[in-house]
């Protein structure tokens, strides 16, 4: 069991800061939804409750020394490999993709695990490796372990979460280290894959999101549309906000998804730019204290780990938060800790977790 | 398990820079959308939402200075149509075109425009039209009150009232004038919808009640108006004018009583769609009386009148002499009665009888600066500062300009302009006390709880004559009426000043005469001017064409206040049989009637008097202008030959003497050295070989 002496060094502030991001969002979520004027707070108490569970998962991820994790990451990994074939045989198609699985109004999106289990899979791989990639054996591995994962949820198809897998990589490649040669070949095939993937991958719908990206106002009454509701949206918080639950963009469903992936627009809008500010200066705060954590773990599994974490988180609020202001095209990514989804909330608190974990345990322990 | 390498460390260094731009970019971004951008986003995020539909304030009733109604607005409504809101176009379009009179296809063409969320259907529909529709209960179609502007009296005071356009603003007169009291304040219905720009079934309607416009109380009394229009209307009809305007004005207050230009027109469904082009209706509503200025002549002789007793150039028993002209600076300008000399006169005597040498020896007197100076405090050259749309302000000489000659025309009423306006305007300080008043036609604004808005108070602008002058001045004037040249506007009993005039305009031939009265002339309640342009029938003097139509407007508004005439105070008029002058000249026939009592004006100019005006035998009042008609004698006794003679009009000297020497016939310069406007005898007459034709010419080069 845990060793109390390591719970001093427990970051409570990062705990701190992600709970005040969840209650924001819990907030945001109850306007969203009009629970104000409905009455019902069904969505925001459903949040509320993944955000305990979540937190309880946390106390038990940081109970496990991060090493044992570390051993135990092939299983963890085949897990979700596992859950990603189901949903594709049995999960629910919601809004043309097929990520839920579940019954009624209880479900989960294995694709949110997957995350965790890919970023602890290839940790576990690189830290065995003496200086990071070198060999096209190591390369390709590392390769593999991201591709069938990548692959299963293309399948399903969920842009937002595979441009979410190829961030992780992206930045634990980079840190971890690789050679050149084997950077440059992702790139040089990245690039070419790009005309192959808009010809042959992406639907059309993603397609229109890209182009509307560069030129929102091409399509004002179609797929622009939601872009330019949301920075409508965002503007016309100004400095105070317009106040909870007063806000004419979310309240009259002008803002799409704006309990999901649009959360943002409605705080922006109805709580103004002090506390937009303030919520992205946590996030900066959460991200610059997982850094640090990295940088002095004291192995290089448990850096690894919290790299693809901080890759995983700090995309996901870039991307998300961008998406809501017009600078970064839309895709279906919530962001950390404040859009409505339960295996979202659950996989970040574990995430926040493993952090927590490697960050409590660097420390020599005095006797 | 392996160690964290020193390259791995720097790369975090470097994804802690990135990063760290990343959110500052974040948090650039934000500021610029909400703090930048916000307001302009706020408005547009408010735009999307909220529906207005705007509802139209009921507009200020215009009322005469007793309440009675001149203009008023009744509300009609107006079908409005939200296309997104259309269930079932085709049948909507199908059951709306009976009732509303309109083409089925234009309607459907109106309700299926989506790029519009609100569009007007039909504007101004019936009470009852916009029931049947509202009886169909058609999804997406709305109503909306619009008020509709009517006149109930008609042409009457459209020239003070002016007319709205059809969003109900003001465009002319009292109603643009007074348009932001009128007018009121729009009020709205703001109505919700939602991301698809349909209206929310439950949301709630926003109303924002209009404010109704403020009553406007005129100093117009409508029917002191009613007789002004009924007067000059008829002055219009009689001489065949072009145009006729009268001014009634309070000479105490400023407040006007009455203005009217005739020919006027209907300010209800205004413009009516006889007036096609622009022009027409610039035509049909241009307020002369207020915006055309004019050569006032005689009547401006009051002004040098004035002038000159306040000034102390001349009292009214100074003594002059007329030989029917005065010297000015080597010129001989003659005296309206050139042919018949007034001789010895008084001022007083010289103001009867009209004569141009006396006021041009007072004008003299004075000299350009004094009489100038007077000219300016009487308000002359500038606005008056009258209560209506573009008023004029006159033409004055630069004063540097004026010379021996202009200052001599100036004093007799040639040679400078005024509005009819600022003629009432500057007499009536002549002979109200010898204060200048700001003339005006709104009494009051009152809000709809009977609070005054606005009280128009009179307005003195400056003194310009001693209260001593004017009370000098009126029974002067009343002695033109009583015994002058004004005598045609003599009503038994009432105590009535005034002065005729007469003036060329600058197109030859066409004349503008002009009466200016106030009455009663002890204590002065109104002064009336009517102006009559370009009379043509026969006569064009001021004592008959205009005295007439001013002489009705006093005797019916002194009925109407109940002041009744005074005969016994008066010395009973004698009366004269008129003598026959006919066949005598000219000379002759004007002594014997000055001999008789009598006064007269020439309406046909010639050397024998072949008509008059009334006819012999005839009982008349002393002082009664007789009209003479005159034909020159060589017309006469050259009548009955054979030689047609040729229509010379508009040629030259030259051009005539030619075209009168290739048939034998001889000219004769009259008057004036431009064009020929006038010939004796009358082209078509026959006459013999040798005869004279005597041609009178346009002033000018």
């Amino acid at each position: 069991m845990v060793n109390k002496r390591f719970i001093k060094y427990i970051d409570y502030s990062l705990i701190l800061a992600v709970t005040a991001i969840v209650f924001v969002g819990l907030f945001a979520i109850s306007s969203a939804t009009g629970a104000h004027d409905s009455g019902d707070y069904s969505t925001a108490r459903m949040q509320l409750m993944w955000f305990i569970v979540g937190f309880i998962a946390m106390i038990i991820i940081i109970s496990v020394d991060y090493k044992t994790i570390g051993d135990m990451a092939v299983y963890i990994y085949v897990f979700c490999l596992l859950m990603l074939v189901t949903v594709l045989l049995f999960g629910k198609e919601v809004n043309g993709s097929k990520s839920w699985l579940g019954y009624g109004g209880l479900g989960i999106q294995p694709s949110e695990f997957a995350k965790l289990g890919v970023i602890i899979m290839v940790a576990k791989a690189m830290s065995s490796y003496e200086d990071g990639i070198k060999t096209l054996k190591q390369f390709i591995t590392v390769l593999i372990y991201i591709g069938i994962p990548l692959v299963l949820i293309l399948k399903q198809p969920d842009l937002g979460t595979a441009l979410v897998f190829i961030a992780i990589a992206l930045g634990m490649f980079v840190i971890g280290g690789i050679d050149y040669k084997f950077m440059l070949t992702l790139i040089g095939t990245g690039a070419a894959a790009v005309p192959l993937a808009w010809k042959y991958v992406l639907e059309d719908y993603q397609k229109d999101r890209l182009l509307i990206f560069l030129d929102p106002y091409s399509d004002p009454m179609g797929s622009g549309f939601n872009v330019i509701q949301s920075m409508i949206a965002i503007g016309s918080g100004q400095i105070t906000g317009r106040g909870l639950y007063h806000g004419s963009q979310s309240q009259l469903n002008f803002v799409p998804e704006q309990y999901t992936d649009f959360i943002f627009s409605v705080v922006g809008e109805e709580l103004g730019f002090i506390v937009c500010a303030s919520l992205i200066a946590l996030y900066a705060y959460i991200i610059f204290k997982s850094i640090r954590i990295s940088f002095r773990s004291k192995d290089k599994f448990g850096m690894l780990m919290v790299i693809g974490i901080i890759s995983m988180l700090g995309f996901q609020i870039f991307e998300n938060i961008g998406m809501t202001m017009g600078i970064m095209p839309v895709t279906g990514i919530p962001l950390p800790f404040m859009s409505y989804g339960g295996s979202s909330l659950f996989t970040n608190m574990i995430a926040l977790g493993l952090i927590l974990n490697v960050g409590m345990r660097q420390h020599k322990i005095k006797f | 398990m392996g160690s964290i390498s020193v390259t791995a460390r720097k790369r975090l260094l470097w994804l802690l820079i990135i990063i760290f731009m990343l959110f500052i970019a974040l948090i650039i971004r934000l500021g610029w959308l909400q703090i930048k951008q916000g307001p302009i986003l706020q408005q547009k995020a408010y735009n999307q939402w909220a529906r207005e539909i705007s509802v139209s304030p009921k507009r200020g009733i215009i009322y005469d200075r007793n309440g009675r109604i001149l203009a008023q607005s009744a509300s009609s409504e107006t079908i409005i149509v939200r296309p997104l809101d259309i269930v079932d176009p085709e049948g909507t379009a199908d059951k709306l075109a009976p009732i509303i009179d309109m083409d089925r296809d234009e309607i459907l063409k109106i309700i299926t425009d989506k790029t519009k969320s609100e569009k007007w259907l039909k504007r101004q529909v019936s009470k009852e039209e916009a029931n049947a529709v509202r009886q169909l209960g058609l999804k997406g179609i709305k109503f909306t009150e619009e008020a509709k502007r009517y006149y109930p009296n008609e042409n009457l005071a459209s020239h003070i009232l002016g007319f709205v356009g059809r969003d109900g603003q003001g465009l002319d007169g009292v109603e643009l004038q007074y348009d932001k009291y009128l007018k009121g304040k729009e009020g709205k219905i703001v109505t919700q919808t939602d991301g698809k720009a349909r209206e929310l079934p439950m949301s709630p309607e926003q109303y924002i009640k209009p404010q109704d416009g403020d009553n406007v109380y005129l100093t117009i009394d409508a029917v002191i108006q009613h007789f002004a229009e009924k007067a000059v209307e008829q002055a219009l009809l009689d001489n065949k004018a072009k145009k006729a305007i009268g001014v009634v004005m309070d000479p105490k207050t400023g407040e006007i009583l009455a203005l009217t230009n005739k020919p006027d027109f209907n300010p209800n469904g205004f413009p009516a769609p006889e007036l096609k082009t622009a022009k027409d209706i610039e035509e049909a509503t241009r307020n002369a009386a207020v915006k055309d200025t004019y050569e006032p002549g005689s009547t401006f002789k009051i002004i040098t009148s004035a002038a000159g007793l306040d000034s102390g150039a001349v009292k009214p028993d100074d003594t002059f002499y007329d030989p029917g002209y005065k010297i000015v600076a080597g010129q001989r300008i003659k005296c309206w009665r050139s042919y018949n000399p007034h001789g010895h006169e008084t001022f007083v005597e010289g103001v009867q009888n009209s004569c141009n040498p006396v006021f041009m020896e007072v004008g003299e007197r004075m000299g350009v600066n004094t009489f100038y100076n007077y000219i300016n405090q009487f308000g002359f050259g500038q606005k008056t500062g009258l209560d209506l749309p573009g008023e004029g302000r006159g033409l004055l000489q630069k004063q540097d300009n004026v010379g021996p000659v202009e200052l001599a025309t100036i004093s007799f009423g040639q040679g400078i302009s005024v509005t009819p306006v600022q003629l009432v305007t500057a007499i009536s300080a002549a002979v109200n006390g010898g204060q200048l008043i700001t003339p005006h036609v709104m009494k009051q604004v009152k809000d709809n709880d009977g609070n005054i808005v606005v009280d128009n108070k009179p307005q003195i602008v400056r003194r310009v004559i001693s209260e001593q002058t004017s009370e000098t001045l009126r029974p002067i004037l009343e002695s033109v009426v009583s015994e002058g040249t004004g005598k045609a506007a003599y009503i038994e009993g009432y105590r009535i000043g005034g002065k005729t005039g007469t003036a060329e305009t600058y197109q030859a031939g066409k004349y503008i005469s002009s009466f200016v009265a106030f009455a009663p002339a002890d204590d002065p309640k109104i002064v009336v001017l009517v102006v009559v342009q370009e009379p043509n029938a026969g006569t064009y003097f001021g004592s008959t064409v205009a005295a007439p139509a001013v002489k009705s407007i006093i005797s019916d508004t002194f009925d109407y206040w109940g002041i009744k005439p005074n005969i016994e105070g008066q010395q009973p008029i004698e009366t004269i049989t008129v003598p026959d002058v006919r066949n005598m000249t000219l000379e002759e026939a004007s002594k014997k009637l000055d001999e008789a009592g009598l006064t007269h004006e020439i309406a046909e100019e010639g050397s024998i008097v072949v008509d008059m005006m009334p006819k012999p035998g005839a009982k008349v009042p002393s002082n009664t202008v007789i009209i003479l008609y005159a034909e020159s004698q060589q017309a006469l006794s050259e009548a009955q030959g054979n030689i047609e003679v040729p229509d010379l009009f508009g040629l030259s000297i030259r051009e005539a003497e030619e075209e009168l020497e290739k048939i034998g016939l001889k000219l004769k310069q009259g008057k004036g050295n431009g064009l020929i406007i006038d010939q004796r005898p009358r082209a078509g007459t026959k006459v013999k070989e040798g005869a004279e034709v005597i041609v009178n010419m346009t002033e000018g080069n």
